[in-house]
């Protein structure tokens, strides 16, 4: 037993020190914001995301118009005598080996590479979300049916049989790489649609509008495909430019786009013969290639920080 | 129909023949040593280096250290690697001097230093950046907290606690980061001129010689769901919960 | 057994009457992007050796970050701003790392609160508490594995030796808590900081837990620093308390003068509300029809009509509205490939509920008594017995019959946290189940939705709000609203006040009770916590592995508990029988 020395005074702090007042009363100053005016308001303040959004809106720009970056024809009037030929006035990053203007070349390569990315990123999304949504939420036979057509794709790496097909394909066009990429992509998609939409299925929320007696459909379409579509958001950002790089690869190995179609892929293939005289002609498609998919990564990077929700609840 | 009678081959062991005559088994059994050990280098280079620094930098999260790792991780997925190739070619090969610009055709270790570098360089971003995020969330790990408090190391706590449970989830990328170490290989092969399966699939393409491609690519598959298998067996060795789940 | 003492680390030999640990002015604060926001505001506690001490407040109060700041345990971004932590005249806060090292462990021992997320799931049992053993130098090499059996056994694990090789996941809560405890305790230090260390576990194993705690820590002379939401449980384990809000004591001195004479405002609310078997059922005051903006928080006010209830069971009909005939429900659980394992969930239960009256369900974790929810909600099909509803069997109703069904019995779920939408504004979720149900124009569904805002005291601004911005609380009464706007006539409330504060816990609970008075509902009230039943039950039902074991009238059960299991269930409930000062 303690001593009754240690026994300590009953000590009662001042009332105004710590007021007690109105319990769990709703702070009505705050502004009130959803999960998305929440993730928007934490994308503002990063720099990442304005940096990324200014690159990606020029490259669109150069993409849709490249007539405003040069009047300088890319294939047209490409004279031999200028073969690998250093920059020069009008020309500022040089020639290629077959004579053209480097420069030239790059910006109306940017066309091509941004077509296959965004038209095998769109593909992908819509037909990821919707499979793995419906799966996901209704189960059963479909989703079986559906999961295990999904693994056979998954256990294919993508560029892998990518080059599988393209070699036998006699038609290459940006929209058939899309498609090809499309076909191995798609269930990385649908599987993580389908896991966060079987984890929102199963939310206290969702219980609670069955036995409120919302419908299912709508259950579907109004809380749980909301609540499950972060991280297919984020996972698009980034498989966008990792398309592009894909696409690159292919037309790398000759078996992408043809040779008659500008984009940096084939720039950068047609450059190898001349990479040890003339590296520059390598070099400058490459970096445009870099930075558009560093500007899809960094993107993805700010967006996945801003929709997480565990860094979301720390402030 | 060609093609339906090449898959019933192919379950049989036959792969066909290349166009030079050579029976593609045969070729294979010939390339397959060098890719092995080339991918195994890379494979020590990623996983060793990008434990590493993504450890270093989940430490250090916010640190000078951290955003560096950050931005060159960035850089190195940005940049394909058959662009990397090129340069670090041009640069350590053509210019320094310091390895040779193609492998000689017994592709002893030595040579493959530099190939397997430009092969590991995007998995090894990817590593750190996963390391990373997941030392950093085992840090904040309640049981984590609980092991400081028992009064153990600093050093301890890293090691035993924090990094062993964040090799969980690097091991599980390893498994899905073969199939682009296959289609890695095909381009560096292909650049550093190595008579490896990469490189043989890549002459294959560049002549157009279809059902080459196609078988090699089959057999790379087939290794690929091998390896997936085996990743999941590490996975369960080192996550019990999955062990004991079975 | 010579290996087991461990010689006292410090040097100067201090009595028995100068303080073991003593803080002053303590003060904490979290860097955030917003700049240190204070959690802990000039705190200042004494525990003298031998003693317990108690800390109780609510979440958010600081307890948890004084505990952590003590040996230094604080999140990254927390820091020690200002005041001193002395233990045994030593000031805590000064020591390198390296010091706080030897201090941890071997000196103060600590017991965190999650059991769950507290073990290293990659290592089994036997490696963790043998490195603890092992970095406090208690014992090395094979001395150490012995030791490590001894630590488990004295924490009450009998099979200690067949268990090392075990992981955490293969152990339940409570063995989990004992592992915990075990580590805590494995060096013997003089003060063991228990941070809640049995909130997330039955009453039952709490009890036991708490009980070999306390013998433990009297044998080794170990003094305990209390954490706790739980005044009861203060109250029972501790001789000091020091009652914390909002980051700064309140009050503080013996436990059973503040419990008997609590001066601070704040402590006489936490006194009042604190549910205990001492108190009676909350009978509605007097359903104004403007219910007050701020509803008072003297959650057990027993001074009011004890004759309601009375009046309102002479007055209620015979028949039953809701009745529950021999009901199992029978759950097949995969095992392995293609073999499977049957568990009966809920196993021929039975009973009744008249109009307006509340009947209580309760059990401890798995004794069904949320599968039994389910089943009268139609959410999980019933795999025989009866279930029937003002007369209408419902089992199997489908269509517009199960939407007629579902607009008179709905349903308010535990987690605050979980059962409202986070993508859905208030205003959107309480006017969800009008517009599923197509009642009203769009203008009419709004000005049911500022009714229903009314009836559970928000104010109508918040209809723009997201649940993210709410308390717990709040968000407890949108999903009441939300459930009321139908006009149902019964509410099924599973677990809905167990996540709650002591205080706002109260609030919910009159706001449910004038609610009934009012509309004339029917409950059916899920929970585990007796002491809260006593306050706004009828009728109780206790579970037991699916089983009813005990059905009476809340008085019949409370004063005169027939079953052995019902009896344990009282005595468990911490602070049960305490005299509470109101």
């Amino acid at each position: 037993m303690p001593s009754n020395r240690n026994t300590q005074p009953h000590f009662v702090a001042a009332l105004d020190d710590t007021p007690v007042a109105a319990v769990d009363r709703l702070d009505e100053t705050e502004k009130a914001r959803s999960t998305w005016a929440d993730a928007w308001e934490s994308l503002r303040g990063k720099p990442s995301f304005w940096i990324s959004s200014v690159l990606i809106l020029l490259i669109v720009i150069v993409a849709l118009f490249p007539g405003i970056f040069t009047q300088v024809p890319p294939d047209q009037n490409c004279l031999l005598a200028n073969s690998n030929k250093g920059p020069e006035e009008g020309h500022l990053l040089g020639f290629t080996r077959q004579g053209c203007d480097v420069y030239s070349r790059m910006i109306h390569g940017t066309q091509a590479s941004v077509t296959v990315g965004l038209l095998a990123t769109v593909i992908v999304t819509l037909f990821g979300v919707v499979v793995g949504a419906l799966a996901g939420y209704y189960g059963g036979v479909f989703d079986a049916i559906v999961s295990r057509i999904g693994d056979i794709f998954f256990a294919v790496p993508t560029v892998l049989g990518a080059i599988v097909l393209m070699s036998v394909l006699p038609d290459r066009t940006p929209v058939t790489i899309a498609l090809v990429l499309s076909i191995f992509a798609w269930p990385q998609i649908a599987r993580i649609m389908r896991g966060s939409v079987l984890s929102a299925r199963n939310s206290d929320y969702v219980t609670a509008s069955i036995a409120l007696g919302v419908s299912k459909f709508r259950i579907l379409v109004r809380h749980v495909v909301p609540n499950a579509i972060a991280p297919v958001i984020v996972i698009a950002t980034v498989s966008l430019g990792t398309f592009i790089v894909a696409e690159a690869t292919l037309s790398f190995l000759g078996i992408g786009l043809p040779p008659q179609i500008m984009s940096w892929g084939n720039d950068i293939n047609s450059a190898q013969t001349s990479i040890r005289t003339n590296p520059q002609v390598l070099i400058y498609p490459a970096i445009a290639l870099s930075m558009t998919v560093l500007a899809f990564l960094m993107l993805g990077d700010a967006v996945r920080d801003a929709l997480d929700p565990e860094s979301r609840a720390r402030r | 129909m060609q093609y339906l009678i090449y898959i019933g081959g192919f379950f049989h062991g036959d792969l066909g023949t290349t166009y030079s005559g050579r029976a593609v088994s045969d070729v294979m059994a010939a390339a397959f040593p060098i890719t092995a050990r080339l991918a195994l280098l890379a494979l020590f280079f990623e996983s060793v280096a990008g434990i590493l620094v993504g450890l270093v930098a989940g430490l250090r999260k916010g640190k000078l250290f951290d955003a560096s790792a950050l931005v060159v991780s960035l850089l190195l997925i940005s940049v394909p690697t058959f662009v990397i190739g090129f340069i670090l070619q041009y640069v350590f090969a053509v210019k320094l001097g310091w390895a040779r610009t193609t492998v000689s055709s017994e592709a002893p270790l030595s040579e493959l230093v530099l190939p397997a570098i430009v092969l590991a360089s995007v998995s090894f971003a990817y590593i750190v950046r996963l390391t990373r995020a997941s030392v950093s969330e085992n840090l904040g790990a309640d049981f984590v907290r609980t092991a400081t408090a028992k009064g153990l190391s600093r050093r301890r706590v890293v090691t035993v606690h924090v990094l062993r449970n964040s090799l969980v989830p690097v091991v599980t990328f390893l498994g899905v980061d073969l199939g682009s170490l296959m289609v890695g290989a095909i381009v560096t092969e292909g650049i550093f001129n190595i008579n490896g399966v990469g490189g043989t699939v890549y002459k294959a393409i560049k002549l157009g010689e279809g059902p080459t491609v196609v078988s090699f690519i089959a057999v790379m598959v087939v290794i690929f769901v091998l390896a997936n298998l085996l990743v999941d067996l590490l996975y369960a060795a080192l996550d019990p919960r999955i062990r004991y789940a079975k | 057994m010579s290996q087991t003492v461990i010689e006292p680390v410090t040097t100067a030999a201090r009595d028995e009457n100068s303080p073991l640990l003593e803080i002053r002015d303590l003060e904490v604060g979290f860097k955030t992007q917003h700049g240190v926001v204070p959690a802990v505001r000039g705190v200042n506690l004494t525990l003298y050796p031998g003693q317990t001490l108690a800390i109780v407040g609510e979440s958010g109060s600081g307890k948890t970050t004084t505990a952590q700041a003590i040996i230094n345990l604080l999140a990254n971004t927390g820091k020690v701003t200002a005041g001193q932590i002395l233990f045994e005249g030593r000031d805590l806060t000064t020591l390198k790392a390296k010091e706080m090292q030897d201090v941890r462990g071997r000196l103060i021992g600590y017991v965190p609160q999650d059991p769950m997320s507290n073990l290293n799931p990659v290592w089994n049992i036997g490696f963790q508490v043998e490195e603890a053993i092992r970095a406090n130098g208690v014992a090395q090499g094979k001395a150490a594995k012995l030791r490590t059996i001894e630590v488990l056994k004295e924490a009450g694990l009998s099979d200690a030796e067949d268990r090392l090789k075990q992981f955490p996941h293969q152990f339940s809560g409570g063995m989990r808590q004992r592992v915990l405890i075990g580590i805590g305790l494995s060096a013997r230090p003089k003060l063991l900081i228990a941070d809640e260390p049995t909130s997330a576990l039955d009453v039952t194993v709490q009890r036991q837990i708490l009980d070999h705690l306390a013998t433990l820590t009297r044998d080794y002379g170990t003094s305990v620093l209390f954490i706790t939401h739980d005044l009861g449980l203060a109250a029972e384990r501790a001789e000091q308390l020091v009652v914390m809000y909002k980051g700064k004591v309140v009050e503080s001195g013996p436990s059973q003068e503040i419990l008997a004479n609590p001066q601070h405002p704040y402590t006489q609310r936490l006194v009042a509300a604190a549910p205990s078997l001492a108190s009676r059922r909350i009978q509605s005051a007097k359903h104004s029809v403007e219910v007050e903006t701020d509803i008072s928080a003297a959650g057990a006010n027993d001074q009011v009509l004890v004759t309601r209830a009375i009046e309102r069971e002479q007055a209620a009909p015979a028949k039953d509205l809701i009745s529950v005939q021999g009901i199992s429900k029978m759950y097949r659980i995969r095992t392995k490939g293609f073999k499977y394992n049957e568990l009966l969930a809920v196993n021929d239960v039975s009973f009744g509920i008249k109009k307006g009256t509340t009947t209580a369900l309760v059990g401890e974790s798995g004794s069904g008594k949320s599968t039994v929810a389910k089943l009268i909600l139609q959410l999980e099909s019933i795999t025989s017995g009866q279930i029937e509803f003002d007369g209408q069997d419902v089992a199997g109703l489908k269509g517009a019959d199960l939407l007629k069904f579902r607009r008179r019995v709905q349903p308010v779920f535990q987690d605050p946290y979980g059962s409202l939408d986070p993508q859905y504004n208030v205003g959107n979720t309480i006017a969800e189940p009008l517009l599923a149900h197509k009642v009203g124009t769009a203008k009419e569904r709004q000005e049911r939705v500022r009714e229903l805002l009314d009836q559970v005291s928000l104010p109508w601004a918040s209809r723009h709000r997201y649940p993210s911005e709410l308390s717990g609380g709040q968000r407890q009464r949108i999903a009441i609203a939300r459930a009321l706007a139908l006009k149902p006539d019964v509410l099924v409330l599973d677990e809905a006040v167990s996540a709650l504060d002591v205080l706002v816990q109260g609030q919910v609970l009159n706001l449910l009770t004038e609610l009934q008075t009012e509309l004339d509902l029917t409950y059916l009230f899920i929970t585990h916590d007796l002491a809260v039943v006593r306050l706004v039950a009828d009728n109780v039902c206790v579970m037991q592995q699916g089983r009813i074991v005990e059905a009476a009238t809340t008085d019949e059960v409370f004063d005169n508990p027939r079953q052995t299991y019902t009896q344990e269930l009282l005595a468990a409930i911490p602070g049960g029988n305490f005299e509470f000062g109101r």
